[in-house]
């Protein structure tokens, strides 16, 4: 028997052991678990009432016995005199925020009211071994429809890819420019800053607003992966202090602090004039400059900036202004019938 | 016989120890969750499929404008962008070459309210990275004709070991919205494909897309939702379909081919945004991707849906046959003498049961195609030969547009 037949085994075995639960549901022995796992450390949260299109009601996990909830930053949250937690049992708490980070958009907020009783917390897995392809369940306060002890909302998806995005929701960018965890389990309002958990039942991501890709204007979820917030609960919990502190840069384009001098390469860009969509055609090269030196031509078409695609000599001008002195570039090119590379480092421009 | 049978079950007690051992976590005997098996052998469908795979990227070109559902009805070809670029206008927005952009064929006023149209932010059109798959192991690659509506200058083709290529577009059908590619590369790992026969509805079907910039396949799960849509043409799958995988595969389990994910709508058009990731994607089925290179593998050529130029009756219980009510004059029916009152009994061979039945035969066929249509004319058996036509150009539907209540309006800042 080859390998090759060992996935429809599986599969009629899987049939089978539907058509012989006797007539129950099938169920997932996995989910149940996974769901019992993470469910007591599901918090609804309730903020600003909601206006025009932004939802008062969002969800958070508990990260620490002591009270820690993390949740995703959003005006639900901001400037509001009162945000309200509704735990699993029922019980409602009062919360402030201790800590937020532009960058990733997280907020710590702490249970206030003493209790004797330590809170239980979401386990949190290890988001390095996400894989393509793996069945997920987001947990939520979808719509606001479970009331006092009713559970959170759980959706199954699959991990769709784990990618960088060039997104942005409604008018404005998309904040992380890190990879996060594309998936397709159903994203309603109220489930932001909802936990991803794999089929063990840890916790792999905090789930983000629904956002458009730049590149191919199709909508996706993401989830931000736990590896990127760990950090974040160990600096507020070893460090604790301040009410709030912005960790990271709040820019998208450029998180670098801007002290190194602008990248200077050296191309000259045919401009569209009034076209936009004219793509970047090398119009010069300056003599001895890094692109001339790493052989870059005149009439040379600019398609990639590493892995960025360049839409048009505008798009170029974009994406070059990113880089600064020192940082290596791959650019795909084509000249004539091929496709080259050329690479190089990015110098100092020079005075004049 | 029973040292035979032992062997047998020791053989694949190996093999799943085998298949267990190189995947992820070992498993404790009776503890495998249907889930977890299920995604283990997803894991394996999409090793088989990424190396079949590729990523295309355009360059320049007319930007061609998918219409909102709203604007259908209009006096519009989106489709068809016009040549010429006088059309541009220079934007007041800073920084946003996603919102320029110019459509052919339009009355000025529809015109002016596309343009508004185009002021808001995360409106969509047809560019923009796709995905293509590899359909012979010479460098021949078949993708979506959604990206080439908008004649790009440069395409080049990534393949999954990270080499970059410059392809030229050879040919593009019309009908199912596939266009083919060529690179110059050898040895290319080819995918295996499903024989469209043995689909059934209800099958685990994944659509498999590399558009986004990063390494491996996006993948998004589902099953066959029906068969011979659009016309006989199409599988249909709720596995959400998009840019992000249109030319890309519809996989089954295994990581075989279903057909290739294209832009269809309900009426063969190319559909807007109001359909993507809507749970109705569709899949062309690639029944002879050598045949597919004959056809298309010709700069310029263009294959274009089939017309046979007849009224049916439209009786769905019929068993025996489509009466041909009308024959249109001038048209492929009537040159090959079909007349009214015949019956279409058989085409190419395939049993007609009523009028779908041979509308879908004509779906699966391209103008120019020839056919032997077998009629029942005075209880004699007539076999016709026929050349199908292309379908003639729609008229103009007297240029209804949405009333200016309806029309979005650019948003204040």
């Amino acid at each position: 028997m080859s390998l090759r037949t060992i996935p429809i085994l599986l599969v009629v075995a899987l049939a089978t052991s539907m058509a012989h639960a006797g007539g129950l549901p099938l169920r997932s022995k996995k989910i149940d678990a996974a769901v019992e796992k993470v469910q007591p450390s599901v918090v609804k949260i309730y903020g600003a009432k909601g206006f025009r299109g932004i939802y008062g009601y969002m969800t958070g996990i508990i990260v620490h016995e002591s009270g820690l909830v993390l949740t995703r930053g959003s005006v639900t949250l901001e400037e509001v005199p009162a945000i309200k937690v509704h735990l699993h049992d029922g019980r409602r708490v009062m919360a402030e925020i201790v800590r937020e980070d532009r960058r990733t958009k997280m907020v710590l907020l702490r249970l206030l009211g003493a209790t004797k009783d330590k809170y239980p917390v979401a386990p949190l897995g290890d988001s390095s071994k996400v894989r393509t392809g793996q069945f997920v369940l987001l947990v939520g306060n979808a719509y606001k429809v479970a009331l006092g002890r009713e559970r959170c909302a759980v959706n199954l998806g699959m991990v769709n890819a784990i990618a960088k995005l060039d997104a942005r929701i409604g008018l404005s960018d998309f904040h992380y420019n890190g990879p996060v965890i594309l998936h397709d389990a159903m994203n309603n309002p109220g489930v932001y800053g909802g936990p991803l958990v794999n089929l063990s039942g840890d916790v792999i991501g905090l789930s983000g607003r629904l956002v458009e890709s730049r590149d191919t204007n199709h909508q996706v979820h993401y989830a931000l992966p736990v590896n990127v917030l760990k950090p974040f609960i160990e600096d507020t919990l070893t460090r604790p202090g301040a009410k709030r502190i912005y960790t990271g840069s709040g820019t998208q384009k450029n998180p670098e602090p801007e002290d190194k001098p602008a990248g200077f390469h050296g191309i000259m860009i045919l401009k569209g004039g009034v076209i936009r969509a004219t793509p970047a055609y090398v119009d010069r090269v300056v003599p001895n400059s890094p692109a001339a030196k790493a052989g870059m031509r005149p009439d040379d078409l600019i398609i990639k900036i590493d892995e960025s695609r360049v839409k048009s000599w505008k798009s170029f001008r974009r994406l070059m202004a990113g880089y600064r002195a020192g940082e290596t570039v791959k650019l795909t090119v084509k000249r004539g019938d091929d496709v080259k590379l050329v690479v190089f480092e990015l110098a100092v421009a020079p005075r004049g | 016989m029973l040292t035979f049978g032992i062997r047998t079950l020791g053989l694949r007690a190996l093999g799943l120890l085998a298949f267990f051992a190189c995947g992820v976590p070992a498993f404790a005997g009776d503890d495998i969750d249907e889930l977890e098996a299920l995604q283990l052998v997803v894991h394996n469908a999409i090793k088989t499929i990424d190396p079949s795979v590729v990523r295309i990227t355009t360059v320049g070109g007319i930007r061609t404008i998918a219409v909102p559902d709203e604007f259908k009805g209009a006096d519009v070809a989106p489709e068809r962008p016009r040549e010429d670029d006088d059309n541009a206008r220079p934007s007041d927005e800073e920084d946003e070459e996603d919102r320029d952009g110019r459509q052919g064929g339009r009355t000025p006023r529809f015109e002016n309210e596309f343009q508004k149209l185009l002021a808001i932010p995360g409106f969509k059109k047809s560019e923009g990275p796709t995905t293509g798959l590899i359909i012979s192991e010479d460098g021949y690659i078949l993708t979506s004709a959604w990206n080439f509506d908008s004649k790009p200058q440069a395409t080049v083709v990534t393949t999954s070991d990270g080499r970059a290529h410059a392809a030229q577009l050879l040919g593009i059908d019309r009908a199912a919205g596939l266009a083919l590619l060529k690179i110059d590369a050898r040895d290319l790992p080819l995918p295996r494909f499903i024989d469209p026969k043995t689909v059934k509805e209800g099958a685990w079907s994944f659509a498999v897309g590399k558009a986004l910039p990063h390494r491996g396949v996006e993948i998004k799960y589902g099953v066959i939702s029906a068969k011979n849509r659009i016309g006989g043409m199409a599988l249909q799958t709720d596995a959400a379909c998009s840019p992000s995988n249109y030319g890309g595969p519809l996989i089954d389990i295994e990581g075989r081919v279903y057909g290739m994910i294209v832009p269809l709508g309900a009426r063969g058009e190319v559909t807007n945004p109001n359909w993507y990731d809507c749970g109705i994607g569709f899949a062309v089925p690639l029944r002879d991707p050598e045949a597919l290179i004959e056809k298309l593998g010709e700069e310029g050529k263009e294959l274009l849906p089939a017309f046979l130029g007849v009224q049916m009756d439209q009786d769905r219980t019929q068993e025996d046959g489509a009466k041909i009510v009308t024959v249109l004059a001038k048209h492929a029916a009537a040159k090959a003498g079909m007349k009214k009152g015949d019956v279409v009994i058989s085409i190419n061979g395939e049993k007609v049961k009523n009028a779908f039945t041979l509308r879908f035969a004509i779906g699966r066929s391209r103008a120019g195609d020839v056919a032997t249509l077998i009629v029942k004319r005075d209880d004699k058996d007539v076999p016709l030969r026929v050349t199908f036509d292309k379908r003639p150009a729609p008229k103009a539907r007297g240029g209804k547009l949405p009333s200016p209540a309806k029309m979005p309006t650019k948003p204040k800042k």
